[in-house]
């Protein structure tokens, strides 16, 4: 008979970032037979409440019950705003002091029109200029990742990068299969089949001031995000590319 | 520097316009230079013209332009100005405000970010009505004014930005509503406002009467009880997260602001 699923704290979050490719990433590790979903679907967002109030021990009690797994299983879940939200990251510490995290990066433009444009079918009665600055914030990935390591060791933290894992998604998969420590050699086939919703039907192209204000917001956050994670291929951003010899590890 | 006289009674770009921060006295100030004979205020009489929020979800024409001017008739002799402070913080206006006013001269009012946290916190907790979760990340980005100005000045140059702090102009309004004049290029840099002459009683009420003193003295006035809002307590891990969000950006803003006066900062005195 088989052993019971135990509960614990999580193994492994991802933490960043929204409109990314995180939830087709995650559905893809999930194929993984040692990798387990939690309860309640990839995204938690646990810790969205506790920007309102404080974490208490029962409170990291009821989080780890959400991850059960089997002998020889490890568990997990995929919040993308976990990492936008300044008050998580001691928070994650607190709960999960021994998970490993991920992130995944994307051209920070395109990341932004796919998130506005997400966020406006959702909330389509919402003010379109807050909805416009909340999602050029949130491809500011240099401060979070800054916020994020003052609480967790660099070790611990797999950064991917959107573009490098669609364009080479076996070796990717692999790599993040070894970060978490279960079996590199499952072979996984169905890399195509992209999850999640898309927007690219709707996307409009950005005009040259938008284009100028969105340079200027970003492109020190990318310089800076490519000195501090030196696998970020800068080249593969293309509204970024004319940076990438500025962005070269010294 | 003197504007050029080429200003027409039906309008033209903005001689000034303030762009930042919201929450942190722009409307006092603002207030205080209208009160001053060669200040014009904008022709809609809102102080904030938001003008370019919307250019978010289009691209901003010639027409758009031009209307923009329109809101800034002024006599011979006055200079015209707005103050959106929010405009700072939205990455997309840096580049339509070169376009729709490239000789502008540009006014931020900062204050305490931290401070100012506690004090929206506090009023999303009185307005939760029921709802379980406060979502405060909005309050952190809009003052990360370290990377605002950082990106607005991809866009200007340093010297047409005049950075006020909140608590500077608190403890000594005559003396920064004086610099403040001076950098506008008005005539009369002595001028002081009604509302800054203060009697040294009236100073003193204002200043020195204990919290509980005013509240009771309101409730008089009032003939109702008054509610103080107090700042709202934060527990150690959001204060750890907010100073590990905003220590780096205030240490940026001081390299760019290098007479920030950050002992009158509560929470970064220490940097």
């Amino acid at each position: 008979m088989a052993a019971a699923p135990t509960t614990g704290p999580p193994d492994f979050i991802g933490v960043g970032t929204q409109r990314s490719g995180t939830t087709w990433w995650f559905e893809t590790l999930l194929a993984h037979p040692q990798i387990r979903a939690p309860r309640g679907g990839k995204e938690l967002h646990y810790f969205d409440r506790y920007g309102g109030r404080e974490l208490t021990d029962p409170g990291i009690a009821a989080y780890h019950e959400l991850f059960p797994r089997g002998p020889g299983q490890i568990a997990g879940e995929w919040t993308p705003r976990y990492m936008h939200d300044f008050w998580t990251p001691p928070l994650l510490a607190r709960a999960a002091p021994a998970a490993k995290l991920l992130v995944m990066f994307r051209d920070p433009v395109e990341r932004f029109r796919s998130g506005a444009l997400h966020q406006m079918s959702l909330t389509p009665k919402a003010r379109i200029a807050g909805i416009t600055s909340d999602a050029i914030e949130r491809g500011r990935y240099a401060a979070q990742l800054r916020r994020l390591l003052a609480y967790h060791d660099e070790s611990k933290l797999l950064i991917l990068q959107y573009e490098k894992c669609v364009a080479e998604p076996a070796d990717q998969y692999r790599r993040t299969l070894a970060f978490l420590g279960v079996d590199t050699e499952h072979r996984h086939d169905g890399f195509e089949q992209r999850r999640g919703t898309t927007q690219a039907a709707n996307k409009q192209p950005l005009w040259d001031d938008m284009l100028d204000g969105l340079r200027a917001a970003y492109e020190p956050e990318v310089l800076e995000l490519a000195a501090m994670a030196p696998d970020i291929d800068v080249s593969l951003w293309s509204n970024f590319a004319h940076l990438a010899a500025d962005a070269l590890p010294a | 520097m003197r504007f050029p006289p080429d200003h027409s009674p039906h309008g033209g770009p903005p001689d000034f316009v303030g762009v930042g921060a919201t929450g942190a006295g722009a409307t006092w100030w603002h207030r205080l230079l209208l009160a001053h004979p060669e200040v014009a205020a904008p022709a809609s009489r809102g102080r904030a013209l938001h003008h370019f929020d919307g250019f978010c979800a289009r691209a901003m024409t010639d027409a758009d332009v031009a209307a923009y001017h329109e809101q800034f008739p002024r006599r011979d002799r006055t200079i015209a100005g707005e103050w959106t402070g929010r405009y700072m913080a939205d990455a997309w206006t840096p580049p339509l405000l070169r376009r729709a006013a490239p000789r502008a001269k540009l006014l931020v009012m900062l204050s305490d970010p931290i401070e100012r946290y506690r004090a929206v916190f506090a009023e999303r907790v009185a307005n939760r009505g029921g709802r379980d979760r406060i979502y405060m990340a909005d309050a952190v980005d809009r003052r990360c004014f370290g990377a605002q100005l950082a990106r607005l000045l991809r866009f200007f140059d340093r010297d047409r930005i005049l950075v006020l702090q909140l608590e500077r102009c608190s403890r000594d309004p005559a003396g920064q509503y004086r610099r403040t004049l001076e950098f506008l290029g008005v005539r009369d840099t002595a001028f002081v406002p009604r509302r800054l002459r203060r009697s040294p009683l009236a100073s003193l009420l204002r200043r020195g009467v204990p919290a509980g003193s005013r509240r009771r003295l309101a409730e008089r006035l009032a003939g109702r009880p008054v509610r103080e809002r107090q700042p709202a307590p934060l527990w150690p891990d959001l204060e750890g997260a907010l100073h590990t969000a905003f220590d780096a950006d205030v240490e940026a803003l001081r390299e760019l602001v290098p007479d920030l006066d950050l002992a009158l900062w509560p929470n970064f005195a220490r940097l």
